[in-house]
C-alpha cells in the first residue's frame, strides 16, 4: 500500500515544481519583454507576488453570473494540475503508468474548455465575445496538435502506445532518415503554432484582448478566482513548452557528460528546465516583442488555411512514407 | 438605451471607462457574433462648461484657460484664440514671433503624432511599437521644455506675439536634437508602414470615403487621408507657414493611394511628422531677427483689447484638425461669448457612420483612428500623469527632478 | 472671386447685411473673413448659394449664443480650402426670437452638421426641426429639462441648481 501514497506525492512535487517554474518563467518573460522595449519591467517575482495578492483578495460575483462561474477557476487549475503530472520534466512524469498522449490532449482540451465556461458563466458582454472567440481558438489550434502528435507516434518505430516515452526515445528531428527530419521540422511548426494559440500571446491573444474586450472570459473574474486562472496559465505556460522539449530535443545531459545517479538526474532536470525557457523565450517572449494581435478572423484563416494544411500534409507523408518502407 | 436599439440583440460598451480609451467616451456597439451592425457616441462624460467659465476670464486669462483645454494640444488652443483677439484688435505679430509659433506648433504636432502612434500600437496589441514611439516622444518634450520650461502646457502665445524667444544657443540645441528625431522617425516609419501585423489590422478599417468625407466636412488628417488637401497652414498661411511655403501632405504622396481607412490615417501622421520636423528646421534657420511681440507689456495688450469690439474667428491645424476659436467682444476687458470647435468632435462624431460592418476587434483602431482627444472634445481639463515611479515621491523630490532634467535639458545654455 | 463681390453675391441672396474683414497676419498670408445676416427663412438658400459656387464649402462651426433679446446662430463655412493662402471663412449669421426658437436643419446638406446642431439645442434650447437625432450630447441625461446653461435669461442654470445638495452626500461633508 506504499507505492500509491508515494506516487501522490511525487505527483504533488512535480504540480508545485511546474508552477514555480511557470510563475517563474512568467516573471522572466516580462523581464525580458521590457527590456526589449526599453523599459525597465517588474521584478522576477511579480508573478508570485500577483498570485498571492489575489489569493488575499475577496471575490466580487457579477449579479447575472451562474453557479459555473465558481467552478470554472476549480475546474481549469485542477486540469492543468493533471497536465502537469503527466509530462515529464526531465524525470519521468508521476502518472506516466496511468494515461498516453490522448489523456495528455484531452486534459490541454479542458484546461482550455473550463476558460470558455468561466466566460459562458460570467454573464458580462466582454466574457461572452471572449468565450466566442476562445471556442473559435480552440477549434483552430487543437486539430493541428491532434494529428503532429499521432503523427508523431505513428513516425516512432515500434508503433504499439500513444505514450510519450515512446516518441521520446525516437525523436524524429534527430532522426538518421533524412526524410524523418523533415517530417520533424513540418511537425515542430504545427506543435509550436498549437502551444502560441493554447498560451494565447502575441498575434493569438485574440481572446483577452485588453484594449478590445477588457480582458474577455477573465473580466469578470477577481481574488482568488482569477488567482487559479492565473496559476493554471503559468503551468500551461511551463507543461505546453515541456511538452515541445519532450516530444523534439528529449536528450539528457548523459550525452555530454558522463553523471551517474543523482547527480545525473539534477543534470537533467536542470538541462531539461533550460531548454524549456528557451521554447519560451522564442515562442512567447520573441514573437510577441515582435508582433501585436491580430483579428480573430486572421487568426482562424492562419491556423486552417496554413498550419492545419501544413500538418495534415505531413500525416499523410508520413503515412505513405511508412507503408512504402522508405522510413 | 431606446427600445428601437434594445431589438439589436448584444451590446458592447466601449467606455466610458475602457482599457482601449485614455479619456472617458461612451462608445456603444451592437454586435451579431464578431460583426458590428450598429454603433452610438454618447459625450459630455468630461463636460466642464469652459466657454462659459471664459466669459467670466479677461482677455490674458483665457488664454492660459484656453491652453488647459487640453494637454497634448495645448498649442492648439492657444494659438487660435490668440489669434482671434488680435483679429478683433487688428494687430499684425511680428515676423520673428510668427517663426517662433511655428516652431512650437510643429514640435507640439510631432509630439502628438508620436503619441497618437503608440497608442495604434498599443490598440492592436502591439505593445514594441508603443514603447518605441514614446521613446521618440519623449526627445520632442525635451526640444518643447527646453524652448519654453515645460512638457506641456507651454503657455507660449500672447496677444500679438509669443513670450519667450528662442536664443542662438537654444537654437543650436534645438538643430542637434532635430537630427537625431529625424533618424529615429525614419526608423519608425520604415517600421510601421511595412510591417505585416500593422498592414493586416489597418488596411480596409475605418474605410470612410471621399464624398462621405466631404460631406462630414471631416478634418484634419482624416480629411487627408481621403485625400482632401486641406490644411489651415496652407490655405490661410497662418503665423509663418505661408512664408514657409508649406504644402500638405495626402495619402497619396506618401503611399501612392488615397486609402481612407486606417493604414492611410497611420501613413500621413508619419508623413506629416517628417515634415514637421524639416519644417523646424527651416523655420530656425530662416527666423529673421526682431521683436518677438507687437506689445511691450500683457498690459498694454490687455488695455487695447478691453477696447475692442466686434466679432473674430481665429483658425489653426491642430495634430488632429482644425481649431476654430471665434469671440465676440463689447468694449470689455472680458468676452461676450467664446466658443470653441475643436476637431474631434465631428471626427468622432463621424465614426458612427463607419463603424458597422466591422469586426469587434476593428471597433479600437476605428475609434483610435481620428485620434480622439475627448479633452478637447468637450472642453475640459485633463492631466495624465504616466510617470513609472519606483519609491513613494514627495513633491520636493518631484521638482528635483524637474529642475535637473531642465538643467540636462538646458545644457550649455 | 473677390471678398467683396462675395459678400455682394450673398448679400442679394439673404436680403441682409454683411461686412468684409481682411486683415494681413505675416509677409504673405492674409485673414480673409465674410460677415453676412441672413433670415431664419432663407439662410438655407444662402447656404445652398455656398454650395453651389464653390464645391463643397467645409461645414467649420455652428455657434450658439444668446444676445440678450433673441438667440443667435452663426453658421460658419471655410470656401476656397485646398488653395493655399486662398481660404475665405463665411459666417451667416441668422437670428431667433426667443418665443418661437425654431429653425431648420441643415443635416440634408451637411450630415455632419448633426453634432453642432445637437450641441446648439441643448446648450441655448433652440429647436431643430428636422434633426435626426433629437437626444443630448454632451450635457448629462438627468439634467433637468428646460434648462439651457448657455441661456442668459431665467432659462439659463438657476442658483437652486448649482446650490442644491448632492443627492448622495459623502461620508462627514455636512452635507446629509
Amino acid at each position: 500500500m506504499f507505492e500509491p501514497l508515494s506516487i501522490i506525492l511525487y505527483a504533488l512535487a512535480a504540480i508545485v515544481f511546474s508552477l514555480f517554474f511557470g510563475l517563474l518563467f512568467m516573471g522572466v518573460d516580462r523581464k525580458l519583454y521590457a527590456r526589449m522595449q526599453s523599459r525597465i519591467g517588474p521584478p522576477i517575482l511579480q508573478p508570485f507576488y500577483d498570485v498571492l495578492k489575489l489569493l488575499g483578495k475577496e471575490i466580487v460575483r457579477p449579479r447575472g453570473a451562474s453557479p459555473l462561474y465558481s467552478l470554472a477557476p476549480i475546474f481549469h487549475v485542477a486540469t492543468a494540475a493533471a497536465l502537469a503530472a503527466y509530462v515529464p520534466f526531465g524525470l519521468k512524469s508521476p502518472l506516466s503508468h496511468y494515461g498516453d498522449i490522448i489523456v495528455i490532449i484531452y486534459l490541454i482540451a479542458l484546461a482550455a474548455f473550463a476558460v470558455v465556461l468561466g466566460g459562458a458563466a460570467s454573464g458580462s458582454p466582454f466574457s461572452s465575445v471572449g468565450s466566442q472567440r476562445e471556442l473559435v481558438l480552440i477549434v483552430s489550434i487543437d486539430a493541428p496538435m491532434l494529428v503532429s502528435l499521432l503523427t508523431l507516434a505513428w513516425l516512432s518505430p515500434g508503433f504499439s502506445v500513444f505514450s510519450l516515452e515512446a516518441i521520446s526515445k525516437h525523436p524524429p528531428l534527430f532522426s538518421e532518415n533524412p526524410l524523418v527530419r523533415v517530417l520533424g521540422l513540418l511537425l515542430l511548426v504545427g506543435v509550436v503554432m498549437w502551444y502560441i494559440g493554447d498560451i494565447k500571446v502575441g498575434i493569438t491573444e485574440v481572446e483577452e484582448a485588453e484594449t478590445e474586450i477588457a480582458g474577455g472570459p477573465l473580466a469578470e473574474y477577481s481574488g482568488p478566482n482569477l488567482a487559479m486562472f492565473e496559476m493554471g496559465r503559468a503551468i500551461r505556460l511551463f507543461v505546453g513548452a515541456s511538452l515541445i522539449v519532450n516530444l523534439f530535443f528529449p536528450q539528457d545531459l548523459s550525452i555530454f557528460l558522463s553523471l551517474q545517479g543523482p547527480l545525473l538526474e539534477f543534470g537533467n532536470v536542470c538541462f531539461h528546465l533550460l531548454k524549456t525557457f528557451l521554447v519560451v523565450f522564442l515562442a512567447v517572449t520573441f514573437h510577441r516583442t515582435m508582433f501585436g494581435r491580430l483579428k480573430i478572423s486572421s487568426v482562424a484563416s492562419l491556423y486552417w488555411k496554413y498550419i492545419i494544411p501544413l500538418t495534415l500534409v505531413s500525416s499523410v507523408a508520413a503515412i505513405v512514407l511508412r507503408s512504402m518502407g522508405v522510413i | 438605451m431606446s427600445e428601437e436599439y434594445r431589438e439589436l440583440g448584444v451590446s458592447i460598451p466601449i467606455g466610458p471607462f475602457h482599457p482601449a480609451l485614455k479619456e472617458p467616451i461612451g462608445f456603444r456597439i451592437w454586435v451579431e457574433g464578431e460583426k458590428i451592425v450598429k454603433a452610438d457616441i454618447r459625450f459630455g462624460h468630461n463636460y466642464r462648461g469652459i466657454e462659459l467659465i471664459g466669459a467670466r476670464r479677461n482677455w490674458i486669462q483665457i488664454l492660459y484657460l484656453a491652453e488647459r483645454i487640453c494637454g497634448i494640444c495645448s498649442w492648439s488652443h492657444q494659438f487660435p484664440l490668440a489669434q482671434a483677439i488680435e483679429s478683433l484688435m487688428d494687430v499684425r505679430p511680428p515676423d520673428r514671433a510668427n517663426y517662433i509659433r511655428v516652431v512650437v506648433g510643429e514640435l507640439e504636432r510631432i509630439h502628438s503624432h508620436m503619441l497618437w502612434l503608440g497608442v495604434l500600437g498599443h490598440e492592436i496589441g502591439f505593445d514594441t511599437l508603443l514603447h518605441l514611439t514614446w521613446g521618440v516622444r519623449e526627445k520632442v518634450m525635451d526640444a518643447l521644455e527646453l524652448i519654453s520650461g515645460n512638457r506641456v502646457n507651454y503657455a507660449m502665445a500672447t496677444i500679438g506675439g509669443v513670450r519667450r524667444d528662442i536664443t542662438e544657443a537654444k537654437r543650436d540645441i534645438l538643430l542637434r536634437k532635430l537630427d537625431d528625431l529625424l533618424k529615429g522617425v525614419e526608423t519608425l516609419r520604415d517600421i510601421v508602414l511595412t510591417h505585416k501585423l500593422v498592414l493586416l489590422r489597418t488596411e480596409g478599417v475605418g474605410r470612410y470615403d471621399r464624398e462621405l468625407a466631404l460631406r462630414l466636412c471631416l478634418q484634419g488628417p482624416m480629411a487627408r487621408m481621403c485625400g482632401i488637401r486641406k490644411d489651415v497652414r496652407q490655405d490661410e498661411g497662418v503665423a509663418a507657414y505661408g512664408d514657409l511655403g508649406f504644402r500638405a501632405i495626402v495619402a497619396r504622396d506618401v503611399v501612392g493611394k488615397d486609402g481612407c481607412d486606417a493604414y492611410s490615417a497611420t501613413a500621413v501622421r508619419v508623413a506629416e511628422t517628417i515634415q514637421s520636423i524639416n519644417l523646424v528646421r527651416d523655420a530656425l534657420m530662416e527666423m529673421p531677427p526682431g521683436p518677438i511681440s507687437a506689445f511691450p507689456k500683457p498690459i498694454v495688450a490687455l488695455t487695447r483689447a478691453s477696447k475692442a469690439e466686434g466679432e473674430a474667428i481665429g483658425r489653426y491645424e491642430a495634430p488632429r484638425g482644425e481649431v476654430i476659436h471665434y469671440v465676440r467682444a463689447a468694449k470689455s476687458d472680458k468676452p461676450k461669448r467664446w466658443k470653441v470647435r475643436a476637431p474631434s468632435l465631428i471626427n468622432v462624431y463621424s465614426t458612427k457612420w463607419v463603424f458597422p460592418g466591422h469586426q469587434i476587434a476593428d471597433a479600437v483602431v476605428i475609434a483610435a483612428q481620428p485620434d480622439p482627444c475627448i479633452a478637447c472634445t468637450e472642453r475640459a481639463l485633463i492631466v495624465d500623469l504616466d510617470r513609472g515611479e519606483r519609491r513613494v515621491v514627495d513633491h520636493a523630490y518631484l521638482t528635483e527632478l524637474s529642475r535637473r532634467k531642465s538643467k540636462e535639458v538646458m545644457g550649455d545654455v | 472671386m473677390d471678398l467683396n463681390q462675395l459678400l455682394e453675391e450673398l448679400k442679394r441672396v439673404s436680403g441682409g447685411e454683411g461686412f468684409v474683414q481682411d486683415q494681413e497676419m505675416s509677409k504673405t498670408s492674409r485673414r480673409r473673413r465674410v460677415w453676412v445676416t441672413a433670415d431664419r427663412r432663407n439662410f438655407r438658400s444662402v447656404i445652398l448659394k455656398l454650395v453651389e459656387m464653390y464645391t463643397y464649402p467645409q461645414l467649420s462651426f455652428i455657434v450658439a449664443q444668446d444676445l440678450g433679446d433673441r438667440l443667435q446662430l452663426i453658421y460658419s463655412f471655410e470656401v476656397n480650402s485646398g488653395k493655399p493662402l486662398e481660404a475665405v471663412e463665411v459666417s451667416v449669421k441668422v437670428d431667433i426670437p426667443k418665443d418661437d426658437p425654431r429653425i431648420a436643419t441643415i443635416t440634408d446638406m451637411f450630415p455632419g452638421a448633426e453634432v453642432y446642431e445637437r450641441e446648439a439645442q441643448e446648450m441655448i434650447g433652440v429647436d431643430v426641426v428636422g434633426l435626426p437625432d433629437k437626444r443630448r450630447l454632451l450635457i448629462p441625461e438627468d439634467f433637468p429639462e428646460g434648462v439651457f446653461p448657455l441661456r442668459l435669461d431665467e432659462k439659463g442654470i438657476p442658483p437652486e441648481l448649482w446650490k442644491k445638495k448632492s443627492p448622495h452626500p459623502l461620508e462627514g461633508d455636512g452635507n446629509e
